[in-house]
């Protein structure tokens, strides 16, 4: 019990630290100077050119030493410090960031949590019922392998353009500034519906099949029949399958995050939703590497965060480990 | 467990299978497409042949792209842009897999305990982040390099599925029988634990192959694909950037999106056909 | 489970809902002060006043702007018609010094006491009347003298018939608020002001936040700045202002500073005069400097570090403009009326809009969507097809009802790297120039959106000083055969039959031509380029590093080929001619002053200095030097000029009318946000803006 989370533990913080490393190590070897283009979109020519390009190459730390600047790095990360964005200069990192990470909490929380559970549900009830079997599982497949963004230009084309119900741009409307009112949730709530349902619908597809296919494996393995034949009733063996099957859909989750990332940043291009991914798109694009990888970093601690969530629910919902965890207390 | 099998048997129940036959047929059809399609039409995909914005018609099966570039001409080679991904990506991802999934399951041990860390590590870290960033610094991108950098980050679990399936298959008798008789382990893996491992391999490589064709289409969408040439991913990027959707062009959208959807729906299903295949006790369902 | 994941869920949507911060103004505020005390409260933070509260009949009078800026609404002060006006979500109320009379939002109301001006020098205006009509409510302790205004808080919704959304411009999150850097668009134009305003259409001067200016000797220029303007926070703007804003250019680098080359020294004649002495007067760019420099205010500016001038966010901006910066969000800038602007009284202008919100451009796709339904009101950006939807029953128009539809606002030319082989040949960029296919790009990529350039790339406002007869000489247009004949001509064959020509050494030629990767219609243009190149057999091939890349290699000169559009219409084709000639050539990489091909000729450099030194009213003077340039570039070809790029304006009217137009009896002011284009009559289009009343 102890040495399984001090595994897993000592896993993450080594791929933390690798991650970092390649997150400082990538812009290195960035064609070009971002610095020439925060000149360049400054407007600046001549003398006043010179003069700031040496004031930059101070600011952002440029001019000392490589391995002091790895060092450096890792000083300012404890210190929440990401740098000085180029993209929205002067605005700190971090500051840019910690405005997007709310939207990412709250479209890909419920995204996440209610497509898993939807789709284990609707799955276990497919594998269940031949009619519901014939329905849920194309559509299921049908889903699973849809692109994030072609479900997401489909559903803005349907319900934003074709019959003009529902913004398919941005997290609230235009005409309205954050405020604790009831007008503005409900714009907030508007806007939200559209890159959920692309991903939730997506996922729930996976899990749906996932779990259908993972009970029938279930019943047709030996303890069921066993139980079968020795009278106990249908609907029992079936709430063992269903336990049973769960659990490898809880590591599937895990092993999931990586490509769920990758969907929840390409609808956040789609619908222009202002969250990390949209963010991310942003920094390449404007070759903001401070940013890229403030956004990176926070990608992969929440990836790291959710992946140790999960092994807890695993321990909790694994009766072999309850026990073991009662034999100890 | 796979068994060895009579042929006739699977035959059987290869053409029996419904959900194998709906699958390969979809897949099918569309790598015919992506072979003969090509041929069908006498325009190069970014050449402008026609007034913008046409819609479908006998002489432009797809429309018109805003340009008008023809559609049906980029929808072809694209398609076999997105075969061409699938098969070098997926086929990377599975060949890695295979690898790493061997030694690792077969040495066991400290080596099985480093390439399972290795493994773990690679799982964690959100692979499209990565080729995103790793894309975004590349000036100039092609094909084969995006098929490759998609393989290199698809392994992992790959690996993980073969190690734990070497693992179990190490201990049967056919396998301790070769050890005795002096067989070197790589003559084992490749003699004995690989052949009966076929089906499951197949397995693989199809959801690798599925899996490399939607990454390859995400990067494409959000630009960061090849930088010169065609690809489905790219047309729904080109589509969105010019405005397709308001101006009410859905024959720019929807065929690139829908040949992905249907490839990889297809692929998934009949990797489940084949799975019910191999495994006689799914057959009752 | 079950309830965890509830749980899980409320607090994913409670994180959603709190990572926002409100702006100030719907947050509510509690004011207290005391009668006869400095001493004050706001939201429990004490503050001193320069003046406490009294009672008169009654009635407590407190200062005026504290009162105003407490709340958070705005404030003006006319010192003409001594009048106090407050703007407060949708009310305001407007005082008179001495008058019982008063107008709440245009509704004459009495008064029980008059405010008043003090001994002290200060005004002082009845809390309760301001602070109810506000909305406020008031509460009155008679032992402890203390009056509490307790304003609630209130969502901030902008009305549709008062706010003019336009979006083309940002290109991120506002983030900068400093004239001096890139800076969100409005901070020069809506907020800090310019000496003159530039009308490139009509080549005038308007006078603005100077009344006038003139050479009193051949380097002296001295400047009448325009007397009674006040600062947003109350401060008057005088010509110690001016002064000290140019000053700045010289202590620090600001993009401006240059002009301390040839300016020897400002001297204050009086309080509204200034004598600019110069070394050699570089007439030109003085113009040029009249209308873009912007003024800032001495007694904030002052204490700020340089580097802080230089680079600093200058959130809170406080300028003079007809707006002020109101609230920033990721997707936005919100700009508010600022009620005390010195042009209504000077010069009976006002701005139509109340807001003005300016959206952060976030896809062709959604902007196109938006400019449409009418959501946007004025769009600036290219947006490809709009063409075919003027006609579509949209209420939209552009400036011009046909081809071009947009105002020219930068010509697109072709930068040839005359440091490779074969640019470096004269023959080979003619064979080049001849080959290109313009009109075919301008119909295809552009739709007729723009125009195919002059051959000597100045603007059609520059029309002027084309020289005919050297055009009509020297010009090139698409002619396949003559590219062809000209190669061949120069030595140029196909030696190895693969339909290309080779160097005159046999070696093989393939260049590339650069644009930044995601730039759609330039990615269009530079195919088409590709394409009529390989018809006269020079192999060319588009490539699309992206922005970073292809301002490297155009910096560092690495590049074959590459489209360039970096000089904007402005007062004198001197900037222009500047650009192209640039002549420090050794450090092209750290200046981006321009020539990127590595054009070498001291004749045309000194050409470009000779035209900088000709008064700007000297018209043959100018002339006659431009023709020689033109010579000297037609001959040389040191760049191809392509096509002019529009001043993209996308107009709808459902929410706002009298938009510029080339309609004779419309106003021709340019319809353009862009940074820098306020000034060129920008602002005037808001002020000749009508909302449409349902």
């Amino acid at each position: 019990m102890r040495r399984y989370f001090e595994r897993k533990l000592f896993i993450y913080i080594l791929t933390f630290v690798l991650a970092v490393t390649i997150d400082w190590l990538i812009p290195r070897f960035m064609p070009g100077n971002p610095i020439q283009i925060l000149i360049s979109r400054a407007g600046l020519k001549a003398e006043s050119a010179k003069l700031l390009y040496s004031y930059y190459m101070r600011a952002f730390g440029l001019d000392v030493p490589v391995w002091r600047q790895y060092l450096n790095f890792w000083i300012a990360l404890f210190h929440g410090d990401f740098g000085i964005s180029i993209w929205l200069f002067p605005q700190p990192v971090i500051q840019i960031i910690m405005r997007a990470v709310p939207f990412d909490v709250l479209l890909l929380l419920p995204a996440i949590l209610l497509s898993w559970l939807a789709g284990n549900k609707f799955g276990a009830y497919a594998a269940r019922s031949k009619w519901l079997d014939n329905t849920i599982s194309p559509l299921g497949y049908i889903l699973t392998a849809t692109p994030y963004m072609w479900l997401g230009i489909m559903l803005g084309w349907l319900f934003g353009v074709i019959l003009h119900v529902l913004p398919f741009s941005g997290a609230y409307s235009y005409s309205m500034m954050p405020s604790f009112s009831w007008a503005f949730v409900g714009s907030l709530l508007q806007h939200w519906i559209l890159p959920f349902a692309s991903l939730f619908l997506v996922m729930f597809g996976g899990w749906a099949i996932g779990m259908r296919n993972m009970i029938i494996y279930e019943l047709e393995a030996d303890y069921s029949h066993y139980l079968e034949a020795l009278g106990a009733p249908r609907k029992l063996v079936r709430n063992y399958a269903f336990r049973n099957a769960l659990l490898p859909q809880i590591t599937g989750l895990a092993l999931q995050l990586g490509v769920i990332v990758g969907g929840a940043l390409v609808t956040e291009i789609v619908f222009s939703y202002p969250g990390i991914g949209y963010l991310t798109l942003q920094a390449i694009q404007n070759h903001d590497f401070f940013l890229l990888q403030g956004c990176f970093l926070f990608v992969i601690i929440g990836v790291l965060l959710a992946n140790f969530a999960i092994d807890i629910a695993y321990v909790l919902l694994d009766p072999r480990t309850r026990a073991g965890m009662q034999g100890e207390g | 467990m796979p068994q060895p099998r009579k042929k006739n048997e699977i035959l059987y129940f290869v053409l029996r299978n419904a959900k194998l036959r709906i699958g390969v047929a979809v897949v099918f059809l569309f790598v015919v497409l992506a072979l003969v399609g090509p041929l069908l039409t006498k325009y190069q995909p970014r050449d402008y042949v026609a007034p913008g914005v046409q819609p479908p018609s006998s002489e432009f099966w797809f429309g018109t792209t805003s340009f008008g570039e023809d559609v049906f001409t980029q929808f072809v080679y694209g398609l076999r842009a997105t075969f061409i991904v699938g098969l070098i990506g997926g086929g990377l991802g599975t060949l890695i897999g295979i690898l790493i999934g061997f030694i690792a399951g077969y040495r066991g041990g400290i080596v099985d305990e480093i390439l399972n860390m290795f493994t773990n590590i690679v799982l964690v870290v959100p692979s499209l982040v990565v080729l995103l960033i790793i894309a975004a610094y590349l000036e100039v991108r092609g094909l084969l390099f995006e098929s490759v950098f998609i393989g290199f980050f698809a392994w992992p679990w790959a690996a993980r599925a073969i190690r734990s399936q070497t693992f179990s298959l190490r201990s049967r008798d056919f396998v301790d029988l070769a050890r005795l008789s002096g067989m070197k382990p790589l003559k084992i893996i490749i003699t004995e634990i690989a052949p009966n491992m076929m089906s499951y391999l197949l397995l693989v490589f199809i959801l690798q192959f599925g899996g490399a064709i939607l990454t390859a289409a995400t990067l494409d969408f959000i630009g960061l694909g090849p930088t010169n040439g065609v690809s489905l991913g790219l047309m729904m990027n080109n589509a969105v950037i010019y405005g397709a959707l308001i101006l009410r062009m859905w024959w720019w959208f929807i065929p690139p999106g829908l040949a992905i959807t249907a490839i990889v729906g297809g692929l998934y299903i009949t990797n489940v056909g084949l799975d019910e295949i191999f495994n006689p006790k799914l057959r009752e369902m | 489970m079950k309830k965890a994941l509830v749980m899980l869920l409320v607090a994913a949507l409670l994180a959603g809902t709190l990572g926002f911060t409100p702006v100030r103004a719907a947050e509510g505020v509690i004011v207290q002060v005391t009668v006869g005390s400095t001493k004050a409260t706001i939201n429990g933070k004490e503050v001193v006043l320069d003046q406490p509260p009294i009672i008169e009949n009654d009635r407590t009078l407190v200062p005026f702007r504290f009162l105003g800026e407490a709340i958070g609404a705005q404030v003006a002060w006319n010192p003409t018609n001594k009048m106090v006006s407050y703007a407060y979500g949708d009310v305001s109320i407007v005082l008179i010094i001495g008058s019982t009379t008063a107008v709440v939002n245009g509704k004459q109301v009495t008064l029980d006491v008059a405010p008043k001006i003090l001994p002290t020098n200060r005004t002082v205006v009845p809390l309760r009347f301001v602070t109810e009509n506000m909305g406020a409510k008031v509460e009155w302790n008679a032992t402890t003298r203390m009056v509490t205004v307790t304003v609630a808080p209130t969502p901030v919704v902008f009305k549709r018939s008062e706010t003019l959304y336009m979006a083309g411009t940002a290109w991120g999150p506002p983030s900068n608020w400093n004239p001096f850097s890139s800076y969100v668009t409005g901070t020069l134009g809506l907020c800090y002001e310019t000496l003159f305003l530039y009308d490139p259409l009509t080549d005038v001067f308007k006078p603005w936040l100077a009344t006038g200016g003139q050479w009193t000797d051949a380097i002296t220029y001295e400047l009448k700045v325009r007397q009674g303007i006040t600062w947003s926070d109350g401060q008057p703007l005088t010509a110690d202002d001016v002064k000290f804003t140019f000053e700045l250019g010289q202590k620090t680098a600001l993009n401006f500073s240059s002009l301390w080359g040839s300016l020897g020294s400002i001297t204050k004649v009086d309080n509204y005069t200034l004598d600019f002495k110069f070394k050699t007067a570089l007439y030109q760019e003085w113009d040029n400097r009249l209308y873009t420099v912007p003024i800032v205010p001495q007694h904030l500016w002052a204490s700020k570090s340089l580097t802080e001038v230089a680079t600093g966010a200058n959130q809170n901006p406080v300028g003079s403009g007809a707006y002020l910066a109101f609230a920033s969000d990721q997707s936005k800038m919100v700009w508010t009326k600022n009620i005390g602007w010195w042009a209504t009284t000077a010069l009976g202008l006002s701005v139509a809009p109340k807001y003005v919100i300016d959206l952060v451009n976030s896809s062709n796709e959604n902007s196109l969507g938006l400019v449409l339904q009418g959501q946007e009101d004025l769009n600036n950006n290219y947006l490809p097809g709009i063409s075919t939807l003027l006609t579509g029953g949209y209420a939209i128009h552009t400036y011009y009802p046909a081809a071009p539809y947009h105002i020219a606002a930068n010509t697109a030319w072709l930068d040839v790297n005359l440091q490779k082989k074969p640019m470096d040949d004269v023959a080979f960029r003619k064979a080049l120039a001849y080959a290109i296919n313009v009109d075919d790009i301008v119909s295809r990529d552009y739709n007729d959106m723009v125009q195919a350039s002059d051959p000597t790339g100045l603007l059609p406002v520059w029309n002027k000083y084309v020289d005919q007869t050297v055009v009509s000489k020297l010009g090139i247009s698409y002619d396949p055969a003559k590219a062809k004949a000209v190669l061949a001509a120069a030595g140029y064959k196909d030696v190895d039959g693969d339909g290309f020509v080779e160097n005159k050494d046999g070696s093989k030629i393939a260049l590339k031509i650069i644009v930044p990767n995601g730039w759609s219609d330039w990615m269009a243009a530079v195919q088409m380029i590709s394409k009529s190149a390989k018809a006269v057999g020079i192999n060319i091939v588009p490539d699309y590093p992206d922005y970073n890349g292809y301002l490297d290699a155009r910096l560092k000169g690495t590049f074959d080929l590459a489209i360039d559009n970096q000089q904007q219409v402005s007062n004198s084709p001197w900037s222009y001619y500047h650009f192209i000639f640039y002549d420090d050539l050794k450090n092209i990489e750290t200046t981006q002053g321009g020539n990127y091909g590595r054009y070498n000729n001291q004749a045309a450099f000194d050409l470009v200095t000779q035209l900088d030194k000709v008064k700007t009213d000297d018209l043959a003077g100018m002339k006659a030097i431009i023709s020689k340039l033109q010579t000297i570039q037609l001959t040389d070809l040191p760049i191809i000029p392509l096509w002019y790029n529009g001043m993209w304006a996308q107009m709808n009217s459902t929410y706002w009318t009298k938009w510029p137009s080339a309609a004779a009896n419309d106003n021709h002011y340019l319809p353009v946000a862009w940074n820098g284009y306020w000034n060129m009559t920008g602002i005037l289009m808001l002020t000749s803006l009508k909302p449409v009343t349902p």
